[in-house]
């Protein structure tokens, strides 16, 4: 009986270690988040979460540009990106990122080439609403789970949190990948993930059902008579988040180029016009303009109004994500207000522009070879 | 630091168990485990670790002049020590807004932490005391008094254990014939525990979480407020006897049989039976050191029926310092006197009857014990009586897991039966509880915050 007992323990212990060491083992091997120390960084990315992941594509230094933001950014296309701006972008707009975890990740993406003593090109932040809620507190993060030991610079506290379900999961499907079973990545190795549906199955009246509540567009129709409000109350309005703000101009150096994108909404999905969210939302804009204006070589780019491109229901998916042509049209217009060509107006307004001439389009940073240049 | 963490399960224990049996000797093998016991204490909140090692230091010197000089004093100022420390950490707040509410005064309550653990081994301390003082315990040993009082298996959410059944069996040899059939019982006794509070508690605790708390915003509809509350029911056993399961078998490796706290407290015929099965060690405490000193029944019907209500007054208080807690102790307590007058005539019911009697009783208390204000009790209890004023399907309750879930608890053995007796060395059997761990283990991994209800106690 003695050796029986002891036999179930070495059972026991022999099945216990030699699943943990399996388990062990393929997350080494798959390195799914690509945080693992001395393990391969050459793995595609598996993981639907972006918080888990963009933080390997904010730390590859082959990108020396990135758009930052929610998900009503993360659809601008980097070749066209890459294309206009002259540098090879990271696409890190997550879905509905706070701006706390969108500094986050911008301060990560910045500290890493600060370290490697790597230029920054080009910057472009969107901002939304979240940006904009008059409100002294905000949320730093949502329900969404935010790892924040993956955005630190110490790999060995990411060990804590990697032996779970999780990443086993996500491990398995990189080792598919690897053996031909699967063939699709949840994102490109820039970031870029093409989570719409394909174009056949657009259908403009479930569109319109997001938008309207119904099939049938309704008119944007302004308040009457407009509020109004006292410049004093105007200004005790609090913005929570904009404390981040000064911070988060603050990370990218000099010669970079920031761009703050306020991002186009349907127009129906704006504050009415003449209504008190949208003074709110006009004073919200003024200030970030003046952060802004502090900070040289940044401009401030506004579609988040009304205009011929949110005008058109058949830009949108829904009330906030636009289109593939739509977001390629954004960034050919951005650039273009960044090279101050033509007249844009009717779909966007220039709130500031502090851009150093003598910057754009300079050739200081070649893109490194085999990346972008598809 | 917690049982269910990879840190307990990679790191902790193979050290402490590595530190056990590598000490020929009794005395560095103590010191080894009193100094484990405090790491692990001291892991989440290093702040209460000084109050622990005081607590046991003062208790100890006390037990020393209450021996030497049959002390009453000595004895009281001991009870009241403890009861003071726990008051002060647990019921300051309460005490003092009640205080409030009576005499009007605008008060803001102070923030206390709860020292995790503090109502376990401050009961179990005073029953040191008061067993020293009625001759039935020695004064142990400094070394072996802290290791009774910090043995970490026990520590935060009990056994309650007494002096008699841990300290004689230090001096026992960790080796001493059947260690591998004790280390392999106690191993799936800990597993078995693991299972039940990730597969069944953790996984139907969601409903009655948001039951209850839309019954603390609102209102629920009928159907809500039962399968809710028998949500709670399931969860509350699985998650409570799962801590006990790998406590038990977590001394059980050690070599240490400490007292089971649930033999099938679902299968119970009447209220007293509950409280017979039900956090058994703390239904001791208050029978020897509350119920009993009080008379118990040894002087008439009206006194044992006073001493029930005081000593389960006293119960409820203990789980929490809020009025709901110390209703559902006087709801226990009415609960148990009707049982007594009941039955004292020689009354007794159909078998299956009294199981629904008794389950639709202690289901009934659950509300008070779950809900966090009356009102919310209140609008549970109106909803389940079909009184509630909206018609709401929250969802979420999964019956196949709830129907297991009561199975498992109204027919199936206990824990300790199935790990302790039952269990023979089959090796496919060892292969399972191994699955079983590493299951868990890479679902604890995520790092969701996970506790145990009893945590708060």
């Amino acid at each position: 009986m003695k050796n029986e007992w002891s036999a179930f323990l070495k059972v026991f212990a022999g099945f216990f270690i030699g699943l943990m060491l399996l388990a062990g083992g393929l997350i080494f091997w798959t390195n799914p988040h690509r945080n693992i120390p001395f393990a391969s960084l050459d793995r595609p990315l598996m993981e639907g979460n972006q918080r888990f992941i963009y933080p390997s594509v904010a730390r590859d230094l082959r990108f020396d540009s990135a758009v930052f933001g929610t998900s009503s950014v993360r659809f601008l296309p980097p070749g066209p990106l890459n294309e206009e701006f002259g540098g090879i972008f990271a696409i890190l707009g997550m879905d509905a990122a706070t701006p706390y975890e969108q500094y986050r990740l911008a301060r990560l993406f910045h500290e890493v080439r600060l370290r490697g003593d790597l230029p920054v090109r080009t910057v472009i932040h969107g901002i939304g609403r979240s940006w904009c809620e008059a409100t002294a507190e905000y949320d730093k993060f949502t329900g969404r789970e935010f790892p924040e030991w993956m955005y630190d610079h110490n790999p060995w506290n990411d060990f804590l949190y990697l032996l779970n379900n999780r990443v086993l999961e996500v491990s398995g499907r990189v080792a598919a990948y690897e053996a031909g079973l699967r063939s699709n990545t949840h994102f490109d190795p820039d970031g870029f993930g093409d989570a719409l549906p394909p174009l056949e199955r657009y259908d403009i009246k479930a569109v319109r059902e997001l938008i309207y509540g119904g099939e049938v567009p309704l008119p944007v129709e302004p308040v009457d008579p407009p509020v109004d409000v006292l410049p004093a109350e105007r200004a005790s309005w609090v913005f929570g988040a904009h404390e981040l703000m000064p911070a988060l101009l603050a990370l990218s150096p000099h010669r970079t180029t920031v761009i703050l994108m306020f991002v186009p909404f349907h127009e129906y999905f704006l504050p009415r016009p003449g209504s008190h969210e949208a003074l709110v939302l006009d004073e919200c804009k003024a200030r970030i303009v003046a952060m802004a204006a502090a900070r040289p070589n940044t401009l401030v780019v506004d579609f988040m109004r009304s205009s011929e491109i949110n005008r058109e229901d058949t830009n949108y998916w829904d009330p906030v994500h636009y289109g593939h042509e739509t977001a390629e049209v954004l960034v050919r217009i951005v650039a273009r207000a960044v090279r101050r060509e033509g007249d844009d107006s009717a779909n966007v307004t220039i709130l500031h522009n502090g851009l150093v001439r003598a910057e754009i389009g300079d050739k200081l940073f070649l893109p490194p070879k085999g990346i972008g240049q598809e | 630091m917690l049982f269910h963490s990879q840190l307990f399960v990679f790191l902790f224990l193979p050290v402490a168990l590595c530190c056990f049996y590598a000490a020929r000797r009794a005395v560095p093998r103590e010191y080894a485990v009193i100094a484990l016991s405090f790491v692990f204490y001291g892991w989440a909140d290093i702040r209460f670790v000084p109050l622990l090692a005081c607590s046991i230091l003062l208790n100890w010197a006390l037990a020393f002049v209450i021996r030497e000089h049959r002390s009453m004093i000595a004895l009281w100022a001991g009870v009241v020590a403890n009861l003071a420390t726990i008051g002060y950490f647990k019921y300051k707040n309460f005490f003092l807004e009640n205080i409030e509410f009576l005499v009007g005064i605008d008060w803001e309550p102070s923030p206390i932490l709860l020292p995790i653990g503090i109502s376990f081994f401050t009961f179990q301390q005073i029953s040191y005391l008061a067993d020293v003082h009625g001759g039935r315990a020695p004064v142990y040993p400094l070394r072996k008094y802290a290791f009774y009082v910090s043995y970490f298996p026990q520590l935060i959410a009990g056994p309650i254990v007494r002096h008699n059944e841990l300290i004689p069996n230090m001096d026992l040899d960790p080796w001493r014939p059947g260690v591998a059939e004790r280390i392999a019982r106690g191993t799936v006794l800990f597993v078995v525990g693991l299972v039940k509070k990730f597969a069944i508690a953790d996984q139907i605790a969601p409903h009655a979480n948001i039951v209850y708390a839309a019954a603390r915003d609102g209102a629920v509809s009928t159907a809500d407020a039962w399968t809710g509350t028998l949500a709670f029911t399931i969860q509350i056993y699985f998650d409570f006897s799962a801590y006990s399961d790998m406590a038990i078998g977590l001394a059980m490796m050690m070599g240490f049989i400490i007292p089971a706290n649930f033999d099938a407290p679902y299968k119970a015929l009447s209220i007293r039976d509950f409280w017979r099965r039900w956090h058994m060690t703390l239904s001791r405490f208050l029978r020897d050191y509350v119920y009993i000193p009080l008379g118990g029944n040894r002087f008439g019907v009206g006194r044992q029926i006073a001493a029930q209500f005081i000593t389960m007054t006293l119960c409820g208080l203990w789980h929490g310092a809020g009025w709901t807690f110390l209703l559902w102790g006087v709801w226990h307590a009415v609960g148990m006197s009707a049982n007594l007058l009941w039955s004292r005539d020689g009354r007794t019911l159909q078998p299956i009857a009294a199981w629904i009697v008794t389950m639709l009783f202690v289901i009934g208390g659950w509300v008070l014990f779950r809900a966090e204000t009356f009102g919310a009790a209140q609008t549970i209890y109106l909803a389940m009586f079909g009184l509630g004023d909206v018609v709401s399907h929250i969802g979420g309750f999964n019956v196949w897991l709830a129907l297991a879930g009561a199975v498992i608890a109204c027919f199936g053995p206990t824990s300790q039966d199935v790990a302790l007796m039952r269990l023979r060395p089959w090796r496919p059997l060892a292969a399972v509880a191994a699955i079983g761990l590493f299951v868990v283990m890479l679902e604890v991994g995520k790092g969701q915050p996970i506790d145990f209800i009893y945590f708060e106690f």
